[in-house]
């Protein structure tokens, strides 16, 4: 079961990259949407303002998977990063816990300034709210691989 | 959207980005403080309000820091309307970065041990 809540915290975790990172640099484009012109073109080519909601939708699911799972990875694994004294990865781990935190914090923010109407005032709260975010998931997308790959949850 | 409905939908945003910071600065303040209100112990699957013996196993204070969080955030709800009005779009990323930088710093000892 561990291991199956774990794949579903990858996948809601992959989707959730994909979504902000597409609708963080979208939200980089100068002008409206166009008819893309190459690979590097079309992936900012999207209409950031529909991401919005979605984005919210996968950050929560997420984030409860990945607190079922934080049971059995604070018996399993990070009981042995402290017995076998690897601070750093445990460092790791502790920032990915607290941005995690912050990032849904910053959630009904987020999710308002999309919704509300544009200006430009807002739109560069948008951009950087964005991108703040797309690091937080990039973050912690690769700091629980990472972990993952040193001592596997439900294994 | 009319008027009313944008400065409406621009307050909600203000107190959201009040709310937002709130409740970062306090689930920050928690876990720099070792404020816990709570503790859980996947081991037993148990919440207690203390720490308990270490045959329970090891305890979880996450959920403490996040509730500790989410209770502060509601207070950032209650903002006036007039004062959300005047609350700017970039304190939301800019405050949020300014937390995240303390909490980096915080957690910083963990790489030099």
């Amino acid at each position: 079961m561990i291991i199956f809540i774990l794949l579903l915290h990858n996948l809601a975790a992959i989707f959730l990259l994909g979504a902000i990172t597409h609708q963080a640099t979208a939200s980089w484009r100068s002008g409206p949407a166009r008819r893309p012109q190459g690979l590097a073109a079309s992936f900012p080519a999207v209409r950031a303002e529909l991401y919005a909601t979605a984005i919210v939708c996968a950050y929560v699911l997420t984030l409860l998977l990945g607190d079922v799972l934080y049971g059995p990875y604070r018996v399993d694994v990070k009981t042995m990063l402290f017995e076998t004294q690897q601070w750093a990865w445990n460092g790791v781990f502790e920032i990915k816990e607290h941005v995690a935190a912050i990032g849904l914090f910053l959630l009904p923010a987020y999710w308002l300034l999309w919704r509300a109407t544009p200006s430009a005032q807002n739109m560069r709260a948008r951009r950087c709210v964005s991108t703040l975010l797309a690091a937080i998931v990039w973050y912690a997308l690769l700091a629980g691989h990472m972990l993952n790959n040193l001592k596997g949850v439900g294994f | 959207m009319t008027s009313t409905q944008h400065t409406t939908a621009t307050a909600w945003a203000g107190r959201a980005i009040v709310a937002g910071l709130l409740a970062m600065v306090a689930y920050a303040a928690a876990y720099m403080n070792n404020f816990t209100p709570f503790y859980y112990f996947p081991l037993v699957g148990e919440f207690h309000w203390h720490k308990q013996a270490e045959s329970l196993g090891p305890g979880i204070t996450f959920y403490a820091w996040c509730c500790v969080g989410g209770i502060a955030g509601c207070a950032g709800l209650l903002l006036p309307h007039r004062w959300a009005l005047r609350v700017p779009p970039d304190l939301a990323w800019l405050g949020s970065l300014i937390v995240t930088g303390v909490v980096a710093a915080h957690e910083a000892h963990w790489f030099f041990q």
